[in-house]
């Protein structure tokens, strides 16, 4: 396959993995490194490893596991090697970020609140129990393909998953009594 | 009032735990982040792009490479053997003398020229002596002959 049809190729297969999943994937990584254009930078790997590797991945209707197998080794890799580029702090990058869409007053604070208390709720977990349950909400994944993500038995996973519930619980209960 | 049962504090602790798991995903549905896919792809696209010219460039620099190195291997075989005829006309080596050193081989070499052109430059200068010697006798006889 010449270039021209190559570029053509992998432009209309990005496009469309992005498309399907790029949604699910940042929020992923987002939750994982709670570092927005770290998350970001990542992202763009993940899709660039993605077509790399193609050829590795055999097509079994699990593209989503796929890039989040990637997302997930490209995530755990940059939170134990620092980086040397500067981080921006999350506060000051949405300062300068351009809107979206215009959203009304009403709008923007929601989401806001919710940002708030998603934050919190990431905080409560630690790295493993954030691995297993966004994996499960963003890949819609089984436990035990959770496992073979995340190299880990499959019971140790079941006990990452119930006791990050337990601990949401907790903060659930505390915020509604105050 | 009776105390629950195991089975029935299982079932209450499964019951909490898919609420609180209801209750997440709302928080995740929510508060997920927004994803602006056109910029996305076009970064995509770039880094691809400057992927693959890096590695058109190693392949460049791949195919220079191999080429000097197949030039160096051809050239070798013939420089040494130019070595070769070179040491051939060497003189003889001598047993007490360390040939596998390369600077003293260097040193002795030069010794010889230097022997050679002092060996040189004597036997014109016994040459020059017996033509001295020759033209006196000449004048000898000359001022004989002419006496």
């Amino acid at each position: 396959m010449n270039d021209t049809g190559r570029e053509a190729r992998q432009r209309e297969l990005v496009s469309r993995w992005v498309h399907d999943h790029g949604r699910s994937v940042l929020g992923y990584l987002v939750g994982l490194v709670r570092n927005r254009s770290l998350a970001e930078d990542l992202l763009q790997d993940v899709f660039c490893r993605a077509w790399q590797a193609r050829h590795r991945y055999t097509d079994t209707g699990k593209e989503r596991a796929y890039l989040l197998r990637i997302a997930d080794r490209l995530a755990c890799d940059s939170t134990r090697r620092p980086r040397k580029e500067i981080q921006v702090a999350d506060d000051a990058l949405r300062a300068i970020e351009p809107a979206d869409g215009d959203p009304s007053p009403w709008e923007s604070l929601v989401r806001r609140e919710a940002n708030e208390q998603l934050d919190a709720a990431l905080e409560t977990l630690s790295e493993p129990q954030r691995r297993v349950l966004l994996l499960r909400y963003y890949g819609d994944l089984g436990f035990a393909e959770i496992a073979e993500i995340v190299r880990a038995p499959l019971n140790t996973v079941l006990s990452h998953n119930r006791r990050g519930l337990s601990a949401l619980r907790k903060l659930l209960v505390e915020t509604n009594e105050s | 009032m009776n105390d629950p049962t195991p089975e029935q504090t299982d079932d209450a602790d499964a019951a909490a735990l898919d609420e609180t798991w209801s209750a997440f995903c709302q928080l995740l549905g929510a508060g997920g982040p927004q994803l602006d896919e056109g910029k996305l792809v076009r970064h995509v696209d770039g880094r691809l792009a400057r992927r693959r010219a890096n590695r058109r460039a190693y392949a460049a620099l791949a195919l220079a490479a191999s080429v000097v190195l197949a030039v160096s291997i051809a050239w070798w075989p013939q420089e040494a053997g130019q070595r070769q005829v070179a040491r051939a006309k060497q003189p003889a080596r001598s047993a007490a003398f360390d040939w596998y050193d390369d600077l003293s081989y260097e040193i002795k070499s030069a010794a010889w020229t230097l022997e050679a052109v002092q060996s040189q430059a004597r036997g014109n200068f016994d040459r020059a002596r017996w033509l001295q010697q020759e033209m006196d006798e000449l004048e000898r006889e000359l001022e004989l002959s002419s006496l």
